[in-house]
C-alpha cells in the first residue's frame, strides 16, 4: 500500500461499509416489501445527507454524480430563466462539468461573463458589474479543485440579492461538502449545489443536487419518474446508501492539523506552494522548480506516493485554463503538482512524502 | 446454396515456382484468424482464389471483417456456391440478386467459365443470368459500361460461385513472407504507420520501444502496447521489447552540447535497435522517419544516425506528407491513440535549437565525451519483453 495523496481525485470507500447493503436489492419503486425495504433505505440516506447539508429531504435530487449535477444545474437553470435572460455570469476557473455546458451554452446565443479568480480571490468588483443586467444564472465553485481556493459564496448571495438581477446561484460544492465551512455553509446561500459521493468515501457513479423549494427547472432525463419526476431512472440505491453512510462518518475536524503538517513538508522539501488568499484544508498546489509535473508523478509514483498534477504537463496540451487564470507563470504551471489530504492521512505518509520528495528534488531539481 | 467468403490473390499470383509458399503463408494467416471466430470453416484453393466455407452457424460477418486484414489478399468477396448446371445458377441467381444488387439501379452480369467443359460460353451465361435478375428485379435496368453493381458468376472446376464484387482487401504480401523487422515504435502518428507499412510488405514486425522513466510514465508506455496491438492485429503475432534510456539522457544533457541531444539520443537507439535485432536475427530495423518533417530528419541527420547500424533501416514513410501519413494512421486505427499527450522520451529533453545539418565529425567528437559502449550495454540490461 503506498502514500495516498490524491483525495480530491477520489477517496477510499468508508470503511464502515459493508457487503450487507448488496442484501437491499428491491427495485424502490416496487409495491412489494423489497421495493419497500429500498425505498426505505433511500429515503433514510436523503433524510441524512439533506440534514448534514441544513435542507430539507425533498430539496434532494440523487444523480450520477457531480457531472450530471452540474451539467443538469446549467442547463436546467438557464432553460428555465430563458425567457428572462440569456446572461450567464461564471469565473475563468471552473470545473469542466460546469465550464463545457457554458460553453455549449455560449455557442447557442448566450452572453457569458467569466469573472476572474487571480489569486484564487472572486474579482466581487467585476462580479457586481456583471450582475448590473438581468442574468439568468450565476455558477461559481466552493473550492477549486486544483488550487483549494475558496471563493466567497455569501458575498456572490450578497451581490445577487443587492442587484436585483434575478439570477439563479449555482454553487459546485465537490471539493468544499463536509470539507470546508460548518454544514450548511453552502447550501444556505445557493438556489442549485452539486455534490458527489466518492470524494468523501462513498461510490464512483453517485451524486446529488441540492435545489432549493422554489425553484422549478427542467429535469434532464426523462422516462419512470423517479426522484419526484426531477431524474428518471432506478434509483441507485448501494450508491446512495453509501453515499449516506460516508457522509455519516466523515469528520473533517483534523483536515486543518493535516493539511499544515502537509504544507509543512512540501515547504521544507523545497517546493513552491501557491496558497490562495482563503483556502481549504484538504488541497495544496504547489511546484518544484525545474521539475515537469509528470517526471515528478511518475517519481514519486515509482516509490509509492500518490499525487496527480494539477496541470496539463506535457507540451503537447494547451496550457492550463485554472492554473493560468491563478495567474501562475508558465513554468510554474508546468511544474505544478496537487497534494490532496484527507482525515485518513497519517503522519508517516507526511513523512513519506516529504522525503521521497526531498530525493526527488535531489535528483531532478535544477 | 451455400454461402461462402472468396479471397481473391493479389501481387503473389505472379510468383513463379515459389508461389506455393506464398499461398501457404495466407492460409496459414486466414486459419489463424478464423480460429478466434464462432463456428467451423473449411479452406480450398484454387485457381488463385481461397474459398472459404463457413459452418452452418459460423460468424460470417465476423469472418469476412478479419479476412480484409489479411496481407497477401487484392480482394474479399461474399457471395454464394451452388451447383454446375445452369439451372441452378438462374434459381442462385434469382434467389440473391435482391440481396448482392442491393440499392443498385444498374447492373450488368458478367460470367467467368474457367472450366472450359461448361457446355455454355461465357456471354451466354452472363445474358441467361441477366435476364433471371431482371425477372426477379424488372426495375433495374442493364449497364454493361459502368453499372452500379456487377454480378459476378464463375463456373469453376468444382462449382459456380455467384458474387457482386468485392471488397477491397488489405494487399500487399503473405504475413512471414519477408522475414522480420524491428520497428522503433514511439508513441506518435508515424512509427505505428511505418510499421504497418513493412507489415503489408510480408514482414513480422517486432516493437522497440524506449521509455525514459521516470520523465515518461506507464500512461505512455500503455499508449504504445496499444498501438503494438492494432499492428499485431494485421501480422497475427509480436513481440514488444521495451529498452529503458534514462541513464543515456541524463548523461547527454550533463556532457553533451545541447544542440546535440536528439541526433545523439537517435544514435543510441539505432545502436542499441542492432543489437536487438543482431541477437534475435531480425533483417531490418524500421522507423516513421519522413525527410525534412523535424530536425533529426534531415538528410544529414539521417546519415549521421544512419552511419551506427549494420543492417538496413527501413524509412517506408520517408518520402510522404504528413497529411498521407495521418490518412493511413486514421485507417488502421492508431492516430487517436497516437494523439494522446503523454511525455515520451524524445520530447523530453528537447534542444531549442537543434542541429539541423550536422556532420559526422561534430556528432562523433560529442560521443566522445560518453561511455559508450557502457551505456548501451546497461541500456540492454534493462530489457523488458512484452508478448502481445
Amino acid at each position: 500500500m503506498g502514500h495516498y495523496f490524491d483525495y480530491a481525485a477520489t477517496s477510499p470507500v468508508c470503511a464502515s461499509i459493508g457487503c450487507d447493503v448488496f442484501r437491499t436489492f428491491g427495485n424502490p419503486s416496487s409495491s412489494h416489501a423489497e421495493g419497500a425495504a429500498a425505498r426505505r433505505l433511500l429515503e433514510e440516506s436523503r433524510r441524512d445527507i439533506a440534514a448534514l447539508m441544513c435542507s430539507d429531504p425533498e430539496e434532494v435530487f440523487f444523480t450520477s454524480g457531480a457531472t450530471e449535477s452540474n451539467c443538469t444545474a446549467v442547463f436546467g437553470a438557464c432553460a428555465a430563466r430563458a425567457r428572462h435572460s440569456k446572461v450567464i455570469v461564471t469565473d475563468d476557473s471552473e470545473h469542466p462539468s460546469v465550464a463545457a455546458p457554458v460553453a455549449q451554452l455560449e455557442s447557442r446565443g448566450y452572453t457569458v461573463v467569466r469573472i476572474s479568480t487571480r489569486g484564487g480571490r472572486l474579482d466581487t468588483d467585476a462580479l457586481r458589474d456583471a450582475l448590473s443586467q438581468p442574468v439568468a444564472l450565476v455558477s461559481i465553485m466552493a473550492v477549486n479543485n486544483e488550487t483549494g481556493a475558496v471563493y466567497d459564496i455569501p458575498a456572490v448571495r450578497r451581490e445577487i440579492d443587492r442587484s436585483g438581477c434575478g439570477a439563479l446561484l449555482h454553487c459546485d460544492a465537490v471539493q468544499g461538502f463536509l470539507k470546508y465551512g460548518r454544514n450548511g455553509f453552502f447550501t444556505s446561500q445557493c438556489d442549485l449545489m452539486s455534490v458527489s459521493a466518492h470524494k468523501i468515501g462513498g461510490l464512483k457513479g453517485c451524486g446529488a443536487l441540492f435545489v432549493r423549494r422554489g425553484v422549478r427547472i427542467p429535469p434532464m432525463l426523462l422516462g419512470g419518474g423517479q426522484e419526484k419526476g426531477f431524474r428518471s431512472g432506478t434509483e441507485n440505491t448501494v450508491g446512495i446508501y453509501c453515499f449516506a453512510e460516508a457522509a455519516r462518518n466523515f469528520g473533517s475536524s483534523a483536515l486543518k492539523g493535516v493539511y499544515e503538517k502537509t504544507l509543512d513538508a512540501v515547504i521544507r522539501a523545497g517546493l513552491s506552494p501557491h496558497i490562495p488568499e482563503s483556502h481549504c484544508y484538504h488541497i495544496i498546489s504547489a511546484s518544484m522548480p525545474g521539475v515537469r509535473s509528470e517526471t515528478l508523478i511518475n517519481y514519486l509514483s515509482s516509490v509509492g506516493v500518490y499525487l496527480s498534477a494539477s496541470s496539463a504537463c506535457s507540451s503537447k496540451k494547451k496550457g492550463n485554463r485554472v492554473l493560468e487564470a491563478f495567474g501562475l507563470a508558465p513554468d510554474e504551471i508546468n511544474s505544478a503538482v496537487r497534494i490532496s489530504v484527507s482525515p485518513l492521512t497519517g503522519d508517516e505518509d507526511i513523512a513519506a512524502l516529504e522525503s521521497a520528495l526531498l530525493s526527488a528534488r535531489e535528483r531532478f531539481g535544477k | 446454396m451455400k454461402e461462402i467468403i472468396l479471397l481473391k490473390y493479389g501481387e503473389l499470383v505472379l510468383k513463379g515456382l515459389n508461389r506455393s509458399t506464398f499461398v501457404a503463408l495466407v492460409e496459414k494467416r486466414v486459419r489463424n484468424l478464423l480460429s478466434g471466430v464462432s463456428g467451423s470453416f473449411s479452406l480450398r484453393y484454387a485457381q488463385s482464389t481461397l474459398c472459404i466455407r463457413p459452418s452452418e452457424d459460423a460468424d460470417v460477418d465476423t469472418a469476412f471483417a478479419l479476412m480484409k486484414r489479411v496481407f497477401g489478399v487484392a480482394s474479399v468477396c461474399r457471395g454464394y456456391e451452388c451447383g454446375k448446371d445452369m439451372d441452378a445458377i438462374t434459381s442462385a441467381v434469382r434467389e440473391k440478386a435482391p440481396e448482392l444488387l442491393g440499392r443498385a439501379s444498374t447492373f450488368r452480369c458478367n460470367a467467368k467459365r474457367s472450366d472450359k467443359k461448361f457446355p455454355y460460353p461465357s456471354p451466354e451465361i452472363s445474358a441467361i443470368c441477366g435476364g433471371a435478375v431482371l425477372d426477379v428485379m424488372p426495375h433495374l435496368k442493364v449497364n454493361m459500361a459502368s453499372p452500379d453493381v456487377t454480378l459476378t458468376v464463375e463456373v469453376r472446376d468444382d462449382a459456380a460461385f455467384i458474387h457482386g464484387g468485392g471488397e477491397r482487401g488489405a494487399g500487399g504480401m503473405p504475413t512471414g513472407s519477408g522475414g522480420r523487422a524491428l520497428l522503433l515504435l514511439s508513441g506518435g502518428i508515424d512509427s505505428p504507420v511505418a510499421g504497418y507499412m513493412i507489415a503489408k510488405r510480408g514482414l513480422y514486425v517486432d516493437g522497440l520501444y524506449f521509455e525514459s522513466p521516470p520523465y515518461t510514465g506507464d500512461q505512455a508506455r500503455e499508449k504504445v502496447v496499444a498501438l503494438a496491438q492494432k499492428i499485431k492485429g494485421y501480422t497475427g503475432k509480436m513481440f514488444l521489447n521495451t529498452v529503458s534510456v534514462t541513464e543515456i539522457q541524463e548523461e547527454i544533457v550533463k556532457k553533451c552540447d545541447e544542440r546535440t541531444f536528439t541526433l545523439m539520443l537517435r544514435r543510441f537507439m539505432m545502436r542499441i535497435s542492432d543489437r536487438l535485432a543482431e541477437e534475435f536475427g531480425i533483417g531490418a530495423l524500421v522507423t516513421g522517419e519522413s525527410l525534412g518533417q523535424v530536425a533529426s530528419q534531415t538528410l544529414e541527420a539521417l546519415s549521421v544516425t544512419d552511419a551506427v547500424p549494420t543492417r538496413p533501416v527501413l524509412r517506408p514513410c520517408i518520402g510522404m506528407d504528413k497529411s498521407e501519413i495521418t490518412d493511413i494512421a486514421r485507417k488502421i486505427g492508431t492516430y487517436d491513440i497516437s494523439i494522446l499527450a503523454y511525455e515520451d522520451c524524445c520530447t523530453v529533453f528537447t534542444p531549442k535549437h537543434p542541429l539541423t545539418r550536422p556532420t559526422p565529425e561534430q556528432i562523433e567528437a560529442e560521443e566522445a565525451k560518453l561511455d559508450v559502449e557502457g551505456l548501451t550495454e546497461r541500456a540492454l540490461a534493462t530489457r523488458e519483453v512484452i508478448r502481445l
